[in-house]
């Protein structure tokens, strides 16, 4: 067992292969759609100078170059750490990608603590109760779950917890704003740090009802791939051994069958979680919280290809990530993978 | 020596829900297994061989459904349809199965598969390790293999692996689920002759399950053929083995190859009928040779001679 350079160097040019794949797609899908960066750049004029502005901001912008020199120039600068500025903002991409990643990072991280627990927990029952109404139940409950409208769910808790009186919109209260001290950029940590605990249940009840609605498809999604894949497991001859040799139920399911299934199931918790990413755009949106996808959604109009493409190479970095974390978990669980 | 009974059923049999009713795929087996004995239970493939076997490991799928009674060791474990494995498994039966590379747990070494059993059955934390020893020993198994994966063992390592685990809570019946069918002519030997000198040392009573009938000869004291779902000759390993009565055994034992001898082999026509169509009356008549009329009634297993029954209206 053990991790060789070998594999390092496969992650990263997969990376970097990811990266530029996505680099090409993104741009080419931008420079396809309506709309003109140059324009916005130019701060949408009106006039008789508007074209003379435009034609300026184009060539200031490169886009007067081909395409290929385009997006050569675009990735060169990308690897090389300077990330350009955002059309629509006028800020630095990487520091509006980052302060609005640790946002959406948040949310996730909130969303998934409390959809993986249960979603194994659904996942789990209804394998082991295979073939019985509570298997249907939960199963037809996951796929209700997974398959709501996540901005539809947002909205109603919105309006819910509004009209209780409970204030859910927005990352931060108004008051609380001028007076956390950013460090790690998660609030929840953040305001802990600083031993603020009113700041910190203010940022926790503002969290959790867009954290809900996010969880809908993990929780579904989770349960549905346990499910599949314990009662795949369960059929194993070494779980069914260790039935015969009258080891406990618990120790049967989670010592040795659920056991084996963990890098797996990481694998797919992964994808979902890069998944959620794309899905916390309409979510984010709803609830008026800074973060990644309120900023792509405010991006693609403006044509703004710099922000769009960092913002989705996070996404793909996440996956990435998440995909690592699950394939290093697997050898070191199971003893005949060395990477 | 008093004979006792280890395992009694009676009329036990096991099945199916399939779209038309119940599929019995065991047929109301009546058999006793005495203590300390080898019972083999010999047949061609799909004549429920493996069914009666999980039945008497306790490792019947929850879906299936049972009917008739069957003891183990005093308890009772099937009673028309309830099962109750509950302590019997591992304290009382273990079984060891088919496949021993797919058995062990590929995610723990042999020592910590065994320490975790004896722990579980006898709580005994500093002893665990002694007798994980001694159960590779009893198996010769060189003690290094206590730190090793299920993967970095051969096959024949594997099975005797598997043998020890089986052995690990000290049970009083092994169901051996025929233990030599991935193994090549020479591991078949030695194991078997492993599990007859284990059965022998720990005085257990072994259910041997298998096809492979020049084994039977070498481990076995009592022998039962099984046809589609019943049992059609029982006795004492040497009687049936010499002297088979159904046609079926008759058949079976002449498709053997012999050493030293020149017939040639025949083989028996048609193949075993499949639990939704078992013919009227003995389910081998239409494949007998020496069917007649009264075959179209069910035989049932009567002793014609001293510990040696046949169900055949031949010896009716």
């Amino acid at each position: 067992m053990g991790i060789t350079l070998n594999y390092v160097v496969r992650r990263i040019v997969l990376s970097i292969a990811i990266i530029l794949g996505i680099s090409i797609i993104t741009y080419v899908f931008i420079y396809l759609a309506p709309g003109d960066p140059a324009y916005v750049w130019a701060g949408r004029p009106r006039g008789p100078l508007a074209s003379e502005a435009i034609a300026r901001a184009r060539v200031e912008l490169g886009l007067d170059q081909p395409i290929y020199v385009q997006f050569f120039l675009h990735v060169l600068r990308f690897f090389s750490g300077n990330w350009g500025l955002s059309i629509r903002f006028k800020q630095s991409v990487f520091s509006l990608v980052m302060r609005n990643f640790a946002s959406t990072l948040e949310l996730l991280l909130v969303s998934f603590a409390i959809s993986i627990p249960i979603g194994l927990f659904l996942g789990i029952h209804s394998s082991l109760y295979r073939g019985s109404k509570i298997d249907a139940a939960i199963n037809s409950l996951s796929i209700v779950l997974s398959n709501t409208p996540r901005f539809w769910i947002g909205l109603a808790m919105l309006l819910a917890f509004t009209s209780l009186n409970i204030p859910t919109y927005g990352r931060i209260s108004d008051n609380f704003r001028g007076e956390l001290v950013e460090r790690v950029g998660l609030y929840l940590v953040d305001s802990l740090l600083q031993g603020r605990l009113d700041i910190f249940l203010d940022v926790l009840i503002r969290i959790i009802p867009p954290a809900l609605a996010l969880s809908l498809y993990p929780i579904g999604a989770i349960a549905r791939v346990t499910r599949i894949s314990l009662s795949e497991a369960l059929q194993e001859e070494f779980v069914r051994e260790a039935v015969s040799l009258g080891l406990p139920r618990n120790t049967v399911v989670y010592g040795y069958a659920l056991r084996g299934l963990i890098p797996s199931l990481m694998q797919a918790i992964g994808l979902f979680f890069s998944y959620s990413l794309i899905d916390a755009m309409a979510v984010e949106y709803v609830f008026g919280r800074e973060g990644l996808g309120n900023l792509l959604v405010k991006a693609i109009p403006a044509s703004d290809f710099p922000l769009v493409t960092a913002a989705l190479i996070i996404v793909a970095i996440v996956y990435v990530v998440t995909n690592t974390i699950a394939d290093i978990v697997q050898a070191l669980i199971n003893p005949r993978v060395t990477m | 020596m008093v004979l006792e009974a280890s395992i009694k059923s009676t009329d036990l049999s096991i099945g199916y829900e399939y779209d038309y009713g119940i599929l019995w795929v065991v047929n109301s087996v009546n058999i006793v297994v005495w203590r300390n004995t080898t019972y083999c239970i010999i047949g061609e493939s799909g004549c429920g061989k493996s069914t009666l076997g999980n039945a008497l490991a306790g490792l019947l799928p929850t879906y299936a459904y049972t009917n008739g009674y069957l003891e183990i060791e005093g308890r009772t474990v099937v009673r028309g349809d309830e099962t109750n494995y509950n302590g019997v498994r591992g304290r009382i039966v273990t079984r060891i199965p088919q496949d021993p590379s797919s058995a062990l747990n590929p995610y723990a070494t042999i020592g910590e598969q065994l320490v975790k059993v004896i722990e579980h059955h006898y709580g005994v934390r500093e002893n665990a390790l002694e007798k994980a020893r001694e159960l590779l020993k009893l198996v010769k198994l060189p003690l290094e293999v206590i730190d090793y994966y299920p993967h970095e063992l051969s096959g024949g390592m594997k099975q005797r692996a598997a043998i020890a685990l089986a052995l690990a809570p000290m049970p009083k019946v092994i169901v051996a689920d025929e233990p030599t069918s991935n193994l090549d002519a020479y591991l078949r030997g030695v194991v078997a002759s492993l599990l007859k000198r284990v059965q022998r040392e720990l005085n257990l009573t072994l259910v041997f399950i298998t096809h492979d009938i020049a084994l039977t000869s070498v481990i076995c004291d009592y022998i039962a053929v099984m046809y589609a779902g019943t049992i059609v000759e029982e006795g004492v390993s040497s009687k049936v083995l010499h002297n088979p009565l159904h046609p079926y055994t008759q058949l079976l034992f002449k498709a053997i190859p012999k050493l030293g001898y020149r017939e040639t082999l025949s083989t028996i026509p048609g193949s075993p009928p499949s639990p939704t169509s078992y013919p009227e009356g003995c389910r081998f008549r239409p494949r007998c040779p020496v069917g007649f009329s009264e075959c179209y009634k069910a035989p049932k297993l009567i002793e014609v001679k001293p510990q040696h029954k046949v169900s055949c209206w031949r010896y009716a």
